[in-house]
């Protein structure tokens, strides 16, 4: 008996909110979804992205929101794993967000851009570099997918000419994740770096997870390439620099490496001087828009923002643009007035997408120097 | 190719292989006294590296207050974790045992993350980054006492086992456990020093690593896997095969992923267990599959 009137007591009570609650902000709010790793081992960066995008909310909806509505982030786990990614997918799609920004992993990305198209939901892509995303994407057979950051292959292009530059780099032994980050990097930067001139000495692909990396490092330290081009990221990443740095390898450090992420594990000890990378985005990249975006960001978040909450920012931005262009948060509304975007990125470059829904920002090569990261050159992709 | 090379990467398995063994040696005295495979033996080893990291980063002790703490702490827990749950599996009950031991495993990992979070952490301790030069061969300082605690804990095990009272009642209970129960020996309390014993290898192994490899919740994940590959390999519950079979994947991994590459490395623990289970299904020392 007593359990029974509980019970009712309960649903009467939980009627009641949302009579007051539910159905309005239910109505009112448009909702942007998001498919990210907040478990795992690369969790520490969705959740970046997250507070990325939830710093653009904050600053619209503080504006007055956009049609007058404020607007909602849902987020969603992926785990870094693409059959967790295609359940997160499907659970935003239940919740009917206008679009979705995803997935921080190319592996993951490409295994929601088919959910995507089949529900015609736009996807907007600002982490996962893959060369395959853009491929698949516009007129690739996607129209649903669109990416703001620059793929492997324009990053890869844009190092490989650094790095040929120098005509110090002969031979490069690469290592990366056994995944499509890792074997797209590896393909891209492979034949930027022959284009150049430079030789890929060896290739050497880990699982995600791997603790131990003393064999590779041996392998490496006995070969004495001029490079070593690692892309990594996470704990797999940290776990190879401090066992390369303790190994005494004299090859110079290139490729994707984090410096953002390592900022106070490992570049403020010093341990990677003269540590070069290619990334689409760094924090002291020198100009007002991002200065003014650097400072928010610390100041709501107590960190500095890295490379995925900068395009947690920009791809909630951009989405917020076109739904405003549209005139409606309609999905198929907002995918077409995606296609005409023309939007002025903190790095000072347009996002405009071309046939393949790719967007051309820049790429930035950075350099470790006295313990501090410094931009070395900004260039096309 | 040359000897320093070659040596090396000798060196380097000799390394690896007597890290892998305090892990396996964990899950096989477990399997051999329980008949249960742990397999929340992986978030065990990455219990002790929390605690390592806790002790050492937050509290600012020591390197020894560390392990010893970190020992201590999951030979609790494994006690905790026998009283609570594993006592009450009945003879025969493989397959409860490995549901619940994949659920302890479960919540442990997916509780460290929801209290620590889920980024991965540095443990700095006194001995960062100091390698030792051994005739041209290097070795990393922090790795070195890695492998001296487990050389001093396999040492203490196998003292333990064949000269203490407890000791011998483990293996006997190993050996044949209804002999064991006919000569009047009290299973539950065995049991339970077992799994103390063996949590606790976890833990040692986890507190040791923590300062070579980077700590986080998913970071026993793989080392497990190994784990069950070596044991497999070695035959399951049988302690000294486990250490030897520990010693030749990791060496056998060494050389494959000198001469190779790291996908190769990563495969050849299973290539190894998938040929002993073809060619001696109940491992390199087993006993027989008893009916």
């Amino acid at each position: 008996m007593t359990v029974g009137r509980s019970s009712r007591c309960l649903g009467a009570a939980l009627a009641l909110g949302l009579l007051i609650h539910g159905p309005a902000l239910a109505e009112e709010a448009i909702k942007i979804g998001m498919s990210v790793p907040i478990s795992g081992g690369v969790a520490a960066l969705g959740q970046h992205e997250q507070w990325g995008a939830e710093l653009a909310i904050a600053e619209i909806n503080a504006a007055g929101g956009i049609l007058g509505k404020p607007l909602e982030l849902v987020v969603q786990d992926n785990q870094c794993n693409p059959s967790q990614g295609v359940t997160s997918i499907e659970s935003l799609l239940q919740d009917e967000v206008t679009a979705i920004i995803g997935c921080l992993c190319s592996s993951v990305t490409l295994a929601a851009m088919p959910i995507v198209q089949r529900a015609e939901t736009p996807l907007v892509v600002g982490v996962s570099t893959s060369k395959k995303i853009t491929e698949q994407a516009g007129v690739g057979g996607n129209e649903w997918t669109f990416r703001i950051n620059p793929s492997d292959a324009g990053l890869a292009v844009a190092l490989g000419n650094y790095l040929g530059d120098k005509r110090t780099v002969k031979t490069v032994a690469f290592v990366g994740e056994d995944t499509d980050y890792g074997r797209g990097g590896h393909a891209a930067l492979s034949a930027a770096l022959e284009a150049r001139g430079i030789e890929v000495v060896s290739a050497d692909f880990y699982q995600q997870n791997t603790a131990d990396f003393t064999t590779v490092l041996t392998r490496i330290r006995a070969k004495k390439p001029d490079a070593v081009a690692l892309y990594a990221i996470g704990a797999d990443e940290l776990n190879f620099l401090r066992q390369f740095r303790s190994m005494d390898i004299q090859s110079h450090l290139t490729g994707r490496v984090a410096l953002d992420e390592l900022q106070d594990t490992l570049v403020s000890t010093g341990m990677l001087d003269g540590t070069t990378s290619v990334f689409p985005y760094a924090t002291g990249l020198d100009s007002a828009a991002n200065k003014s975006f650097v400072e928010a960001f610390e100041k709501a978040y107590g960190e500095l923002p890295n490379y995925q909450s900068f395009e947690g920012y920009e791809a909630l931005r951009v989405i917020a643009d076109a739904i405003v262009r549209a005139g409606k948060a309609d999905p198929s509304a907002v995918r077409d007035a995606l296609e005409s975007t023309s939007f002025e990125s903190l790095t000072g470059r347009k996002i405009e997408f071309d046939d393949h829904n790719q967007a051309h920002n820049y790429a930035i090569i950075l350099r470790v120097e006295g313990s501090e990261i410094v931009v070395e050159a900004v260039a096309g992709t | 190719m040359d000897t320093g090379f070659l040596l090396q990467l000798a060196l380097n398995g000799i390394v690896i292989g007597l890290i892998y063994a305090l892990i396996a040696v964990g899950l096989s005295l477990i399997f051999g006294v329980l008949e249960i495979v742990n397999f929340a033996h992986g978030q065990l080893f990455m219990l002790g590296a929390f605690a390592m990291l806790l002790i050492v980063s937050g509290l600012g002790l020591g390197y020894v207050v560390g392990v010893v703490g970190a020992v201590l702490l999951t030979g609790v827990l494994g006690f905790v974790l026998y009283q609570t749950l594993l006592r009450h599996l009945g003879q025969g009950e493989f397959e409860r045992g490995i549901i619940l031991t994949l659920g302890i495993g479960m919540v442990l990992q997916n509780g460290t993350i929801a209290l620590l979070g889920a980024s991965p952490n540095v443990v700095d301790t006194e001995f960062a980054f100091v390698t030792l030069d051994l005739a041209g061969l290097h070795l990393d300082l922090q790795r070195a006492i890695a492998v001296g605690l487990s050389i001093a804990a396999l040492a203490g095990l196998y003292l333990l086992l064949h000269h203490t009272r407890m000791g011998k009642a483990m293996r006997a209970f190993a050996q044949n456990r209804e002999a064991a129960l006919m000569v009047g020996m009290r299973p539950t309390r065995i049991a339970g020093q077992a799994v103390v014993l063996g949590v606790a290898f976890a833990g040692l192994a986890g507190a040791a690593l923590a300062p070579v490899f980077t700590v986080h919740p998913v970071m026993g994940i793989p080392i497990l896997f190994k784990s069950f590959a070596i044991v497999i390999v070695g035959g399951l519950g049988h302690i000294p095969g486990a250490v030897v079979a520990a010693l030749l994947i990791g060496t056998l991994e060494s050389f494959v992923g000198g001469f190779s590459s790291l996908s190769m490395q990563d495969g050849v623990a299973f290539l190894a267990m998938i040929a002993i289970l073809w060619l001696r299904p109940s491992g390199l020392f087993g006993k027989g599959v008893r009916v």
